[in-house]
């Protein structure tokens, strides 16, 4: 009888040991894909919010520097470019920078553009001989200087 | 009877103990795993921020850059980009910066500006050269040049 109690603790012991074992396990691998997760959510974002700013900034500085004239609209949330006979406007709007090209003479309307850069704030500013461009993507904002001309 | 119990949990046990050895050798081999993946995601972050670094000098060294071509002095460029007059010993400019590209005292990023004027006849050549490091270890560097004519302005590029 005492044989078949310990045989049938020992039983128990083992699977409850078993079961432990495979617990850490599981708990361990939780915590690693956990870990894996918000490293991978950070560097997404990161991500996107350095590298949206830097190609819009990048996008406007080089438009303000190939173009043979420029005239900020809207309270600096717009830059005009005018080329030989073609207009580009790059203005902010709902969903980021919008960019919409017109022959020269035309309306400037801040509206029916194209999408450049997504979920990206953008202002320019006149600050005598250069152009102020600050671009802000998801509270990250970057500022930059362009000489005129 | 009795005897057949005790032999059956004789095999049970013998079940149970090779299970375990099973599955000490898949956690082995799984901790190994998880070893080279946490070595993998602590790289990758390093290179995220490493490279977001890098990018944000490039802006900034970029920002300086455009700002000296126009004005040629480094004092009135650091005034003008971070809206405060650094000092300038001997032609050169140490400042403490953030991640952000900000003047802060406890920045761990370093921007060092080093000035030269040559003179001539017609005006002033003057070069700068940008140096962001961190740790000791150049991030980026940058090297630009601004002519201040005799008559005040500066030359179109």
């Amino acid at each position: 009888m005492k044989i078949l109690n310990n045989t049938r603790v020992t039983g128990v012991l083992n699977t409850v040991a078993s079961l432990l074992l495979f617990l850490m396990f599981t708990v361990c691998m939780l915590v690693v894909i956990g870990a894996g997760a918000g490293i991978y959510s950070r560097i997404n974002k990161s991500y996107e919010t350095t590298y949206g700013s830097a190609a819009a900034i990048r996008y406007v500085s080089n438009k303000i520097k190939a173009s043979d004239s420029c005239e900020i609209i809207e309270n600096g949330k717009g830059i005009v470019f005018e080329n030989d006979n073609l207009m580009c406007i790059i203005y902010e709007g709902t969903d980021g920078i919008y960019e919409k090209n017109l022959p020269v003479g035309s309306e400037i309307i801040t509206d029916g553009g194209n999408v450049v850069v997504e979920n990206t704030g953008m202002t320019v500013s006149d600050n005598g001989d250069l152009y102020e461009i600050s671009v802000n993507c998801s509270g990250d904002n970057i500022k930059m200087f362009v000489r005129k001309g | 009877m009795i005897l057949l119990k005790i032999l059956k949990g004789k095999a049970e046990l013998k079940q149970a103990n090779l299970f375990f050895i099973e599955l000490l050798v898949v956690l082995l081999f799984f901790s190994f795993s998880i070893a080279v993946i946490l070595k993998i995601f602590a790289v990758a972050d390093y290179k995220q921020n490493a490279s977001t670094l890098t990018e944000k000098s490039i802006i900034c060294a970029q920002s300086i850059a455009e700002v000296f071509s126009v004005n040629g002095d480094i004092a009135d460029t650091s005034a003008f980009v971070f809206g405060e007059e650094a000092e300038v010993t001997d032609g050169v400019c140490c400042i403490m910066l953030d991640d952000d590209m900000k003047p802060s005292a406890d920045g761990k990023n370093e921007l060092i500006m080093t000035e030269k004027h040559d003179e001539t006849s017609a005006g002033v050549l003057s070069s700068l050269n940008i140096a962001f490091s961190r740790n000791e270890s150049e991030i980026y560097a940058l090297e630009c040049y601004a002519y201040i004519s005799s008559d005040g302005g500066a030359a179109d590029e």
